[in-house]
């Protein structure tokens, strides 16, 4: 996942060490990868699975690979832009599956890369109803990716800097009371997503010509308040450290974290609504392992994958599953909590119900070059 | 006679053959010698650089590199105002790393080179390389640490009643992150050079007169200009390219060229434009290295190395 979250974060864990360790993996993955892939075609009992960080672990998919016997040969990654670098050089067959962020698949679908998938195949009646039919994973008539995880990127903040209050509008920003503790993700699209919600876009995407320039005329007053762009470490750090009150374009995925090493870290939803992530899972067309692919895909939009998905140590996680919702609350009531995942009337579906959480997006009437561009002249000023 | 003659011929013929299997070896030497070298900067160097080149006229569509001569990368870069402002703020902060990490640590350099024991300077040197065991990426957030808002510098300033100061996130972070890079290099660099002035220079700079200082800027500094001007060289270059400083130490704000080339590639797979960022760091530090050598052997009897 990391990517929606945290463009150039490396795979994620708890703590620095465990950052670190898990960069040091992924390095030693990516060094390793021509080799697990040439062994992984000889044989038949595996999948290779692009995927974000944290997602191969055996707290993930341990269930999975002692039922069926599958060896997963995963090729983790941190931000989408990567995801799209690595599928395009690499070979046909190099991947099984890919796990994406829903925005990315359909340049993947553009790029002719995936397999239409069957609903019938999955048990897409234990989904709530809103994500049975997911609009982002619909081409035509033609099923491309089943959602596996979501969240939302609204305002992370110190609770004992500001209150709920505060932190109910985007315009807190702007605040004296966060001069030179406002800090910036270093990744351009849930910023200004934000920034766009702020200023009362409902689609924070989809805007005008007009509308963006605008948008960058209003990002550029924020930084007289900015600390510094930060990666995951970096804001994960900051916050730890007393360096960053608030943080837009975070989101529980993160806090949830802090939190579990006790700071006084939460999230919120401003009133304006925060920028959804979701993370898909997509078959690539003529694999010639689609039925252990199907079996992969059941495994983790199932109640036991999803449960072991939403609390992983790398990143919480939302999931689109009732039933595995359920079950959450009944076994790790506290990680239901953490998540606002609880029978609760202001649980994060009734949120998600009242439209502050709106689906993210590529920009769609300027290129993301522009909107990266504007972002950089941001850091620049 | 004649035979005396053929003999004569016959000499000369086995010296030339001699010559020839002499020059052969020589080459084989050579080769042996040089021919991986050559291999090696022609597989890993020149064919990447030209590659890098050739990309910079390539074009992007729907995502995909696509093969193409096109000049609208160059343009667009080289019109950019912030890419010039990231220039100029890569080279003032390479500079100053360059001038700050030359300036302290030379009087360590001196020490250890010229009035250590050989017992203290192996000491010396061991101590030096140590910072190389830990990943440099570590060593930069530890000073994430250190610098921080609520960091040990600011706790200290505290007890006065002072600060909290902004350390980081700002271009002071970043040269120190590039002086935590480069210090180590920079000192070795000046203590082997600083090793090597003949000590009877010093000697004789001493029975003419010299003070203790003029000694150090009229006899020693010329004496080790070359390993002294290299070394801020290598400061140079490597802090030009780093990363990890400017973005953790810097906070990406404002960004320097290597944070620009990241962002091209994040907004939209510009491998192209990134390119010719790379490019045009690539043509600054080899301008700055050519005016380091002239000015390390400029009338030097060094000179002809070159």
């Amino acid at each position: 996942m990391v990517d929606k979250r945290f463009g150039s974060g490396l795979a994620v864990g708890q703590t620095r060490r465990g950052f670190l360790k898990a960069g040091a993996a992924a390095g030693s993955l990516a060094l390793a990868a021509p080799m697990i892939i040439r062994k992984a075609r000889a044989e038949d009992k595996v999948l290779n699975w692009l995927t974000y960080s944290g997602h191969s672990a055996d707290e993930v998919i341990g269930p999975f690979v002692k039922e069926t016997g599958i060896q997963i040969r995963a090729k983790e990654y941190a931000d989408g832009e990567k995801m799209l670098a690595l599928i395009h050089g690499s070979p046909p067959g190099t991947f099984d599956l890919v796990t994406s962020d829903a925005p990315y698949v359909a340049l993947l679908v553009k790029s002719n890369l995936l397999q239409p998938m069957n609903p019938a195949d999955y048990n897409l009646n234990d989904f709530f109803p809103e994500f049975r039919h997911w609009s982002q994973h619909w081409f035509g008539d033609k099923l491309m990716a089943l959602l596996t995880s979501w969240g939302y990127n609204g305002l992370a903040y110190n609770t004992e800097k500001l209150t709920a209050e505060d932190v109910s509008t985007y315009d807190v920003m702007w605040s004296d009371k966060v001069k030179g503790k406002l800090g910036m993700r270093d990744w351009y699209l849930p910023v200004m997503g934000c920034i766009s919600a702020g200023m009362g876009h409902k689609h924070p995407y989809n805007i005008s010509d007009a509308q963006f320039a605008a948008l960058k005329k209003h990002m550029f007053t924020l930084k007289p308040n900015v600390a510094g762009f930060w990666d995951f470490a970096g804001v994960f750090d900051s916050f730890a450290n007393g360096g960053a009150y608030v943080i837009p374009g975070c989101g529980d995925w993160i806090t949830g974290l802090l939190q579990r090493a006790n700071h006084p870290i939460a999230s919120a939803v401003p009133k304006e609504g925060a920028i959804m992530w979701t993370e898909s899972i997509s078959i690539i067309r003529n694999t010639p392992r689609l039925e252990n692919a199907k079996k992969l895909v059941r495994y983790l939009t199932g109640v036991e994958g999803q449960t072991r998905l939403m609390t992983k140590s790398s990143y919480m996680a939302n999931g689109p599953s009732e039933a595995a919702w359920k079950h959450l609350v009944q076994v790790k009531p506290k990680e239901a909590e953490m998540l606002h995942m609880t029978d609760k009337p202001d649980n994060i579906m009734a949120t998600l119900r009242s439209g502050r959480i709106i689906p993210r997006r590529l920009p769609k009437n300027q290129s993301m070059e522009s909107w990266q561009e504007a972002y950089t002249e941001f850091q620049n000023l | 006679m004649q035979g005396h003659d053929l003999a004569q011929n016959g000499g000369k013929a086995a010296v030339a053959g001699g010559r020839l299997s002499h020059r052969a070896s020589r080459l084989g030497f050579r080769l042996f010698f040089g021919g991986p070298l050559v291999l090696w900067q022609g597989a890993f160097f020149v064919a990447p650089v030209a590659f890098m080149v050739v990309m910079t006229f390539w074009s992007v569509r729907n995502y995909q590199l696509s093969p193409d001569f096109t000049f609208s990368n160059w343009h667009k870069i080289l019109t950019e105002y912030y890419v010039w402002d990231a220039f100029l703020r890569s080279l003032i902060g390479a500079g100053l790393a360059a001038v700050l990490s030359t300036v302290i640590s030379f009087p360590c350099a001196y020490y250890l080179g010229l009035k250590a024991s050989p017992r203290v300077r192996l000491l010396g040197a061991c101590l030096i390389i140590a910072p190389f065991f830990t990943s440099f990426l570590v060593r930069a957030y530890t000073w994430r640490t250190i610098l921080g808002d609520q960091g040990i510098v600011n706790a200290f300033l505290g007890w006065f009643n002072l600060g909290p100061a902004r350390l980081t996130n700002d271009l002071f972070g970043t040269v120190v992150g590039y002086m935590t890079l480069v210090m180590p290099l920079v000192l070795l660099l000046q203590l082997f050079s600083l090793a090597a002035v003949d000590r009877r220079l010093i000697e004789a700079g001493q029975n003419l007169g010299c003070s203790p200082l003029q000694t150090i800027y009229r006899v020693i500094v010329p004496a080790a200009r070359n390993g002294i001007v290299l070394a801020a060289a290598f400061a140079f270059v490597l802090s030009f390219g780093d990363l990890i400083s400017p973005q953790v130490l810097g906070g990406s704000n404002p960004p320097t060229l290597s944070i620009l080339i990241v962002d091209q590639v994040r907004g939209g797979l510009q491998w192209p434009r990134a390119s010719v960022i790379a490019v045009m760091m690539v043509v600054t530090l080899t301008a700055v290295v050519a005016a380091a050598m002239r000015l390390a052997y400029r009338g030097s009897k060094d000179a002809d190395i070159r």
